[in-house]
C-alpha cells in the first residue's frame, strides 16, 4: 500500500475518503482524484430554449470513426481517440466538416480514413475526402486549422502517433500534404497530440505548437494487467499514461516561406518536461497583446506558457492557478474550453478530466491569474464521466455562455464486469444561469444530449447558418454525431468573422469583446480547443434581447479597433484596419 | 428483631447459589453484576423472620410443618403448609414472609413479591421485609423498585452492610455511580473484609472518572486481597474494560502468579498487553503456541508490531486450528484489508458475520471493505448494523459518514458524523470533517466554525488550519487565509498542498519572492511524494486506529 501524506490530505479535503481509497486510485493509469460531487441544487425551473437532435445520419455522415478495438483496448493508443473540425475549406460561407480517424492494431478496415465532408448548404454533406486528397490512415489525434501561408484558404494540420501532417489548402477544393517540404518531418516516432497555430512572435505568420502525449513503443508497451498502472478497479486495462515516459512539446516558427523551424529549445518550451500534453489552446490570457499557450496535461500539471514578447516563453501554470486542482493535485486534463462565463470581459478556461473528478472552471482576473471556481459555479455536481471535448458557448443565445461536454469511457471491457461503468455515456450541458452558477441539464436539452456514445473530440459551429450553435462530435468506432440546435425563442445573436491583414490572415489570437445590453463578453479566435478539435472560425455571440452590439477587437498584431452599433442577427466580416467588409458566400437558410 | 439464624427461615439454604459468592471474579459473570448482588444478598435472605405474635400462633402447626418441609428441601409441601397458614392467620406477617421466601426459592418470584408486599402491609417497618422484597425485585430486574426497598431497608437499619452494599450496586447499575460510591464506602466501613465491596468501589470510582482514586483503592487493597487470584483477575478485567490496560496488566500478572496454568487468564493478560501496546510481551509470554488462541494472540501481537508477514502466518495457523473462529476471521480480514485485498477481506468478514451475527466488528470491517470496493450501499448496510450493535463505535459512525457522503446522502452523512462527535466531543478530526462536509453542502460559514472548533481542540492539527485557510482564500480573505496555511505548514511541514495554496496567495497579494519560495517548496515536496510514498504519517495513524478495535 502506498499512501502519501499529500494524497491523504487532499483526499480528505475534497473527496471525504479514507487513505486506502487513494492507494486504489494511485494504481490507476489516469489521475482520478476520487472527488465526490457537490450537492445538486434544486432545478431553476427556467426553460432552456436550445434542443439538440443528432442529424448525422440524415446529413450523410455515415462512416464510423475507426479507433482501436471495440470490445477492449490493449493499448492506450487505442483509447484516447481523436478530434474533428468545422472548416470552411472552400470559402463559401458554409462550414464543412473534417473528421480525424484512427486505425486498428490488426490493420485498418477499408473505411478507415480522415474525412472531409463538403456542406451542401441544405443540411446535408458530401464526402469529398478522396477528391480533396485527404485520404489518410493512421493513428490521428489532433487537428488544428489555420491559414499558415496567408493565402486566404484555411490549411489543416493533423497530429499522429507517428508522423504529423500538414495539408496546404490549394484553394480549389484540394489539399496537398506539405509536411516534408515545410520541415515538419519528425526524425523519430512521436505521439503528436494537441496542436495549435499561433503567431507567437507577431510577425503575421502562423507558427505551430504541438504537444506530445507519451513516448510510446508498440513493441515494448506494457499490456493490460502487466503493471500497477494497467488495472482499473481491479480489472486489467490498457496501461498509462502514468508509468509511461512523457512526450516533449514542440514550437515551430513559421519562416514565412512555407517552412517551419523547431524553436522549442530557444523559446523555452522544451524546459517543460514530464507532462503528458494533450489539447492546446493559444490565446492572450494576460491581455498584453501577445498570445500565450495553455496545454491540458493528463495526470501531470497542465502547462501555461506565458509569452515574454521576445520569442521566448515562461511556464507559469502552477503560480497562475491552472496547472493543478484546487488542492494542488494533478488532474487528467484532456479537453479545453475558452470563454467568458462571468461576462467580465476576460477569457476564462474550462478543462475536462477523468471520471471521479470534476471538470475545472478557472476564472481569469484579466492578468492571466486564474482562480478555480469549480465549486462556486456548481460545476462540481458532476463527476460520473470521463470528459473530453468541451466548449464554452452560448447554446441558447441568452447572452450567457453555457458549457457543453462530451463524455465516454476509455475501457470498453470494464462494463462487462462492472455495469455501473459503461463505455458509452451521455453528453453534458451546463447552462449558465447568469448569476455565476451553472445548472446541469439532461433531457430538457434534447435527445442529442442524453444519447450515449463513447465520444471524444467535438467542434462548435453553425453548420446550417441559422444563427445558433450546432455541435459535431467524434464517437469511437461509430459514425459521428451532428447535433443540430433547434433553438426556440427569439433571442438575438451575432457572428464575427475576422480577417487579418497585418496579422495572420485567420486572425488566430484575436480577442473580441462584445458589448450588449449592460454586458460585456470576451471571446478568442483560436486554432484548437475542445479536445484536439477546431470550431467554427466565426465567433458566435448570443446577445439575448439586445438588438445591436459594440465590438472591441484586439487583433493579433496589437491593433485595437472599436466598432459600434452593429445590428444583431447577422454575420459580420471585419477586416483588420478596414472595418466591416462583405461576407463571403454567406446566406441564411 | 431477629437476625441470621433466629427464625425458621434462617435454615433456608439457597444451595443453587452456593459457590457463586465470588462469581464476580469469573469470566462468565463479567457482564452480570446481578450475581455480585444476589449472592451477597442471600447471606441476609434468611433475616426475614419477625416476631410472630398471637396472630401467627393460630397457624403455628402449619408454620412448623412448613419449616420441616423446608429443612427437608420439600418446597412443594412447604408452600402448601404456608398457604394454609395464611388462610388461617391472614394477619400473620411471618407466614407471608416465609411463603414469599419459599416461592422465591422455587423461582416463583412474582408470587413471592406479592406475599412480601402483604407482609410489609402488616409490618411496614420490617427491615428484612424490605430487604427480601428488594431481592425479589432484583431477581425480576426491577431496579427502581429494588432501589426503593433497599433505601427503606438501610433507613431502618443502617448497620446492614449487605443492604448497603446492594444498594450501592443497584445505584451503580442505575447509572448513579457517585451515589453508589457513597453507599459502597459505607458498606466497606461496616465490613472491610469483603473483596467484592472493594471491587465495586474501584468500579464506581472508574465510572465517576476518579481514575487516580480507583488506582489507589485497588493498590491499597492488593495487600489484603492480592493473594486472591480471582479478585486480582476481576480488578484486572475491570481496568481492561474501562480502557486502562496498563493498570490491568499489573493485576492480571499478579493473578497469573497464583494460577500459572490458567490459559484463560493468560489470554486475558495477553489482551491487556496488546491494548497497552506491549506486543513483545505477548510473544514472550506465548513462546510456544499450541492452541488457536495462542496463535491468534501472537498474530495480533505481530499485527500491532506491523510485522504483517508474521501476523499473516500466525493467523493462518490459528485459522487452521479454528476455522470458524470469528475473532480470527476478523483479524484475517484486517490483514487482508491492509494488503489491499478488499474482495477477500469482504468475504472473510461476511463469514465472520455468519458465525457471530451479533458482533459489531465483522460488520464494521465488511463495511470498510465494501467501501473500498466502492460498494457504498453495501458499506452503509454493514456499518449501520455495526452501529446498531455497538452504538458507541465512533469509528464505525465515522466510516458510515464517509460512505453516506460517497453516496451523496449528505444529510445522513452529517447525522452519522454528529453522532460520532457526540461520542467523542473532543475529537478535532471529527469537527474538521464536519467542516468539510458542510462546505460541500455550501454552508461555508458553519464549516469555518467547525474548522475553528477543531483548531481550538487541537491547534497542532494541520488539516483544520489547511481547510480553514483554503476556505478563507476562496472568499478572498487572503491574509487570514495565509495565516492559517502558515499554521498548517508549521504543524505539518510535509503538507504539500498547503505550500501550493500559500504560494498562490502570496502571488495574489504581490509577495512574489515568498510565493516563489513556497511554490519551489511545493514542487520539491511534490516530487518527493511521488518518489517516496512511504513517508506517510497517515499510514501509521491508520495502522494504530485499526488496532484499537482488536
Amino acid at each position: 500500500m502506498k499512501i502519501t501524506r499529500r494524497t491523504f490530505v487532499t483526499g480528505t479535503l475534497s473527496a471525504l475518503l479514507i487513505p486506502s481509497e487513494f492507494a486504489l486510485a494511485q494504481q490507476q493509469g489516469i489521475a482520478s482524484r476520487g472527488v465526490k460531487p457537490q450537492v445538486r441544487p434544486a432545478s431553476s425551473g427556467r426553460p432552456f430554449n436550445a434542443r439538440f437532435v443528432d442529424v448525422a445520419k440524415s446529413a450523410g455522415l455515415h462512416e464510423p470513426t475507426i479507433y482501436g478495438g471495440t470490445e477492449s483496448k490493449k493499448y492506450i493508443l487505442e483509447a484516447n481517440g481523436c478530434g474533428c473540425a468545422f472548416i470552411d475549406y472552400d470559402n463559401d460561407g458554409w462550414i464543412d466538416i473534417f473528421l480525424l480517424c484512427g486505425t486498428r492494431l490488426e490493420g485498418a478496415p477499408g473505411q478507415a480514413s480522415n474525412r472531409l465532408y463538403k456542406n451542401n448548404r441544405n443540411g446535408t454533406f458530401t464526402d469529398v475526402t478522396e477528391s480533396a486528397g485527404l485520404h489518410a490512415v493512421g493513428w490521428a489525434n489532433g487537428v488544428c486549422i489555420g491559414d499558415y501561408n496567408n493565402d486566404g484558404w484555411e490549411d489543416i494540420f493533423c497530429t499522429y502517433f507517428g508522423q504529423n501532417r500538414l495539408y496546404r489548402n490549394n484553394g480549389n477544393g484540394t489539399f496537398t500534404d506539405v509536411t516534408k517540404e515545410s520541415g515538419l518531418i519528425s526524425p523519430e516516432t512521436r505521439w503528436g497530440a494537441g496542436c495549435s497555430f499561433v503567431d507567437y512572435n507577431r510577425d503575421g505568420h502562423l507558427d505551430l505548437f504541438v504537444s506530445n502525449y507519451v513516448r510510446f513503443d508498440l513493441e515494448r508497451a506494457p499490456v493490460p494487467g502487466e503493471g500497477a498502472t494497467c488495472n482499473w478497479k481491479g480489472i486489467p486495462v490498457n496501461c498509462g499514461p502514468m508509468g509511461l515516459p512523457t512526450g516533449r512539446h514542440l514550437l515551430y516558427r513559421n519562416n514565412g516561406d512555407g517552412t517551419f523551424t523547431d524553436v522549442s529549445k530557444e523559446a523555452g518550451i522544451d524546459k517543460a518536461t514530464e507532462r503528458y500534453g494533450m489539447t492546446v489552446l493559444a490565446a492572450d490570457f494576460d491581455e498584453d497583446g501577445w498570445p500565450d499557450i495553455f496545454v491540458a496535461c493528463d495526470s501531470t500539471p497542465s502547462l501555461l506558457f506565458m509569452n515574454n514578447h521576445n520569442g521566448t516563453f515562461r511556464e507559469e501554470g502552477v503560480v497562475r492557478g491552472v496547472a493543478l486542482s484546487d488542492d494542488g493535485m494533478e488532474q487528467a486534463g484532456m479537453g479545453l474550453g475558452i470563454g467568458d462565463y462571468d461576462l467580465d470581459g476576460h477569457l476564462d478556461l474550462f478543462k475536462t478530466h477523468f471520471m471521479g473528478d470534476t471538470c475545472g472552471i478557472y476564472r481569469n482576473d484579466g492578468k492571466g491569474n486564474f482562480d478555480d471556481r469549480t465549486r462556486t459555479t456548481k460545476i462540481g455536481v458532476e463527476t460520473r464521466f470521463v470528459s473530453w471535448g468541451t466548449g464554452v458557448a452560448d447554446l441558447d443565445n441568452d447572452g450567457y455562455p453555457d458549457i457543453f461536454i462530451v463524455t465516454g469511457s476509455v475501457y470498453p471491457e470494464v462494463e462487462r464486469k462492472l455495469p455501473d461503468y459503461p463505455y458509452k455515456t451521455q453528453r453534458i450541458i451546463f447552462r449558465n444561469l447568469g448569476n455565476g452558477t451553472f445548472e446541469e441539464l439532461g433531457q430538457e436539452a434534447g435527445p442529442g444530449v442524453t444519447e450515449a456514445h463513447s465520444g471524444r473530440g467535438c467542434a462548435f459551429g453553425d453548420f446550417d447558418n441559422d444563427g445558433d450553435i450546432d455541435i459535431l462530435i467524434v464517437n469511437m468506432n461509430e459514425p459521428p454525431s451532428l447535433l443540430r440546435n433547434d433553438l426556440a425563442g427569439k433571442q438575438n445573436w451575432i457572428k464575427i468573422l475576422l480577417e487579418g491583414v497585418k496579422s495572420n490572415r485567420s486572425a488566430i489570437g484575436a480577442r473580441v469583446l462584445a458589448h450588449y445590453g449592460n454586458k460585456v463578453q470576451a471571446q478568442a479566435r483560436v486554432s484548437q480547443s475542445s479536445y484536439y478539435s477546431t470550431s467554427d472560425p466565426r465567433l458566435h455571440f448570443g446577445i439575448g434581447e439586445s438588438k445591436m452590439v459594440d465590438l472591441d477587437i484586439y487583433w493579433p498584431n496589437g491593433l485595437h479597433e472599436r466598432h459600434n452599433a452593429i445590428p444583431a442577427n447577422q454575420l459580420v466580416t471585419i477586416r483588420e484596419g478596414k472595418g466591416v467588409v462583405n461576407n463571403k458566400g454567406w446566406s441564411r437558410v | 428483631m431477629q437476625r441470621f439464624g433466629s427464625s425458621a427461615i434462617s435454615n433456608l439454604r439457597f444451595t443453587e447459589f452456593s459457590g457463586r459468592v465470588t462469581g464476580w471474579t469469573t469470566k462468565q459473570h463479567r457482564n452480570h453484576p446481578w450475581f455480585v448482588l444476589l449472592l451477597s444478598a442471600q447471606l441476609v435472605a434468611s433475616a426475614a423472620a419477625q416476631d410472630r405474635g398471637p396472630e401467627c400462633a393460630k397457624a403455628h402447626f402449619h408454620l412448623s410443618n412448613a419449616q420441616a418441609a423446608i429443612d427437608a428441601k420439600d418446597s412443594v409441601t412447604a408452600v402448601q403448609e404456608l398457604n394454609q397458614a395464611v388462610e388461617i392467620a391472614p394477619r400473620c406477617a411471618d407466614a407471608y414472609v416465609l411463603l414469599g421466601l419459599t416461592e422465591f426459592h422455587n423461582g416463583a418470584t412474582a408470587d413471592s413479591i406479592q406475599h412480601y408486599q402483604r407482609a410489609l402491609l402488616l409490618q411496614p417497618r420490617s427491615y428484612s421485609g424490605h430487604y427480601d422484597l428488594a431481592l425479589a425485585y432484583l431477581k425480576e430486574r426491577k431496579l427502581q423498585e429494588a432501589r426503593a426497598q433497599l433505601e427503606e431497608a438501610v433507613k431502618l437499619d443502617p448497620s446492614q452492610a449487605d443492604a448497603m452494599y446492594n444498594l450501592g450496586v443497584v445505584l451503580q447499575e442505575l447509572g448513579h455511580p457517585a451515589e453508589a460510591l457513597i453507599k459502597l464506602q459505607r458498606a466497606r466501613a461496616l465490613n472491610p473484609k469483603r473483596p467484592d465491596v472493594t471491587f465495586n468501589i474501584v468500579r464506581a470510582e472508574l465510572e465517576t472518572g476518579q481514575v487516580t482514586a480507583a488506582r489507589a483503592e485497588a493498590m491499597d487493597s492488593i495487600e489484603r486481597f492480592g493473594i486472591d487470584s480471582q479478585w486480582c483477575t476481576a480488578i484486572g478485567q475491570l481496568f481492561l474494560q474501562r480502557d486502562h490496560p496498563k493498570d490491568a496488566v499489573a493485576y492480571l500478572q499478579q493473578a497469573l502468579r497464583g494460577r500459572p496454568d490458567d490459559a484463560d487468564l493468560r489470554h486475558q493478560l495477553a489482551v491487556a498487553y496488546l491494548q497497552s501496546g506491549q506486543p513483545d510481551d505477548v510473544l514472550l509470554m506465548i513462546g510456544e503456541p499450541r492452541t488457536s488462541d495462542d496463535h491468534y494472540l501472537r498474530a495480533s501481537a505481530y499485527y500491532l508490531s506491523h510485522r504483517f508477514p508474521e501476523a499473516d502466518r500466525e493467523s493462518g495457523e490459528a485459522l487452521d486450528l479454528a476455522p470458524d473462529s470469528p475473532q480470527i476471521l476478523v483479524l484475517r480480514t484486517r490483514l487482508l484489508q491492509r494488503a489491499g485485498d478488499q474482495d477477500e477481506a469482504l468475504q472473510t468478514a461476511q463469514k465472520a458475520i455468519r458465525l457471530a451475527p451479533n458482533w459489531d466488528q465483522p460488520y464494521y470491517l465488511a463495511g470498510v471493505s465494501s467501501y473500498f470496493i466502492r460498494l457504498y450501499e453495501e458499506a452503509v448496510k454493514n456499518l449501520t448494523r455495526a452501529v446498531e450493535l455497538n452504538p458507541k463505535s465512533a469509528r464505525a459512525l465515522f466510516v458510515l459518514y464517509i460512505a453516506f457522503a460517497n453516496l451523496g446522502k449528505l444529510d445522513d452523512a452529517e447525522t452519522s458524523l454528529r453522532r460520532a462527535i457526540a461520542l467523542q466531543p473532543k475529537n478535532a478530526r471529527l469537527y474538521c470533517h464536519l467542516g468539510i462536509l458542510l462546505e460541500r453542502k455550501d454552508k461555508n460559514a458553519d464549516a469555518a466554525g467547525f474548522f475553528r472548533k477543531a483548531i481550538q481542540l487541537k491547534p497542532q492539527y494541520a488539516l483544520s488550519h489547511y481547510e480553514l485557510g483554503k476556505l478563507l482564500a476562496s472568499s478572498s480573505h487572503l491574509r487570514p487565509a495565509a495565516q492559517e496555511l502558515e499554521q498548517a505548514i508549521r504543524y505539518d511541514p510535509g503538507l504539500t498542498s498547503a505550500y501550493y495554496q500559500l504560494g498562490r496567495i502570496y502571488a495574489k497579494v504581490g509577495e512574489h519572492e515568498r510565493s516563489d519560495h513556497m511554490l519551489a517548496e511545493f514542487n520539491r515536496l511534490h516530487k518527493q511524494d511521488q518518489q517516496d510514498p512511504h513517508d506517510d504519517q497517515a499510514h501509521d495513524d491508520d495502522a494504530k486506529k485499526e488496532m484499537e478495535t482488536q
